[in-house]
């Protein structure tokens, strides 16, 4: 029974760090994203070039949210 | 919650006392109350129990009250923080770190009292906190670093022709780091305070069976809680994490 308790305890646990790591990983992602596009808008408005700077800017925004979910990742990895 | 209120209708700001500065509105709102009520208690918190000065030279003058135990855990949290994510040197930022942190974490609490005004449910003001760590990180960088601190953009012993590919993309990384901050908090806060008021407006739709929905607010106001230490924990942790990337570049 009690280690049953446990079993039950550990596993809530466990979900709720799911949690809170699904809304970090999301969030990396959404940020990079965000930045790219302002970015990438702000230079098709000075250099009106209209899609091309944000067509790239999402590309490379795309790269830098998987890099930060990558570092993120690794520094939860190194940390067990 | 009244019939036909919004669960969104909490995060509405209202103005307390009307107040213009040069065609500005700087309007005293109900934010601005619970920041001030916050602020007030983490000062009280933290001074009140250090002020007695009983004089009666007795043997229970030795323990310490149990307020001051509680403030005294928490600075040793922060402390130990602060000394196992930045080392050493990152000691000099525990006022910036403990502040960040007690200002979020009681911020998040109050938003659990019923009635009350979660100031950290507004984007505004968890990208303005990120918003500050963010431009006092960069600072440090280029005080202690110089024009050194942009070699923190270049991974080395990379190929020179991938530099001009992985540049840009380590800058919107860099960039990406307050918005992330922010983002996360507000998220949190907003998700589950709106939750929170939806799952109230069941119960009274629902009568009898209204019990249910009770039950999950129940449950669901603890996972809250514990979400609000959780969050101010994420912001320091990462706060004393770029404070280290600014010390040690690389």
């Amino acid at each position: 029974m009690q280690n049953n308790e446990e079993e039950e305890e550990s596993k809530k646990e466990s979900s709720l760090k799911g949690l809170s790591f699904a809304y970090r990983i999301s969030s990396e992602l959404l940020a990079a994203m965000v930045v790219s596009v302002l970015i990438g808008l702000a230079i098709d408005k000075y250099f009106s070039s209209k899609p091309i700077g944000l067509i790239t800017l999402i590309i490379l925004g795309f790269f830098a949210g998987l890099l930060n979910v990558y570092r993120l990742i690794r520094r939860i990895e190194n940390s067990k | 919650m009244a019939k036909g209120e919004s669960p969104l209708k909490q995060f509405e700001i209202q103005p307390l006392v009307e107040l213009n500065f040069l065609g500005q509105n700087i309007s005293f709102t109900n934010s601005s109350l619970w920041m001030t009520i916050t602020t007030v208690f983490i000062l009280a918190f933290f001074t009140i129990p250090f002020l007695k000065s009983k004089k009666t030279n007795s043997v229970e003058d030795l323990y310490p009250s149990r307020l001051q135990v509680a403030a005294e855990m928490g600075f040793s949290f922060i402390n130990n923080l602060i000394a196992d994510t930045a080392g050493k040197e990152g000691k000099k930022f525990f006022p910036l770190v403990f502040s960040l942190f007690m200002f979020i974490l009681f911020g998040n609490l109050f938003g659990m009292i019923p009635y009350s005004f979660t100031f950290t449910s507004h984007i505004i003001v968890t990208f303005g906190l990120a918003l500050g760590v963010f431009i006092f990180v960069t600072l440090l960088g280029f005080i202690k670093h110089g024009l050194k601190f942009f070699s923190f953009f270049v991974i080395p012993g990379l190929p020179i022709y991938m530099l001009p590919l992985l540049i840009p993309i380590e800058v919107i990384s860099y960039l990406s780091r307050p918005i992330s901050l922010a983002v996360r908090l507000f998220a949190n806060m907003l998700a589950g305070h709106t939750l929170l008021k939806v799952f109230a407006g069941f119960v009274s739709a629902l009568g009898f069976f209204g019990i249910l929905p009770l039950v999950f607010i129940v449950a669901l106001t603890g996972l809250e809680i514990l979400i609000a230490f959780l969050q101010a924990y994420v912001f320091a942790i990462l706060t004393c994490l770029y404070i280290n990337d600014a010390l040690h570049l690389h």
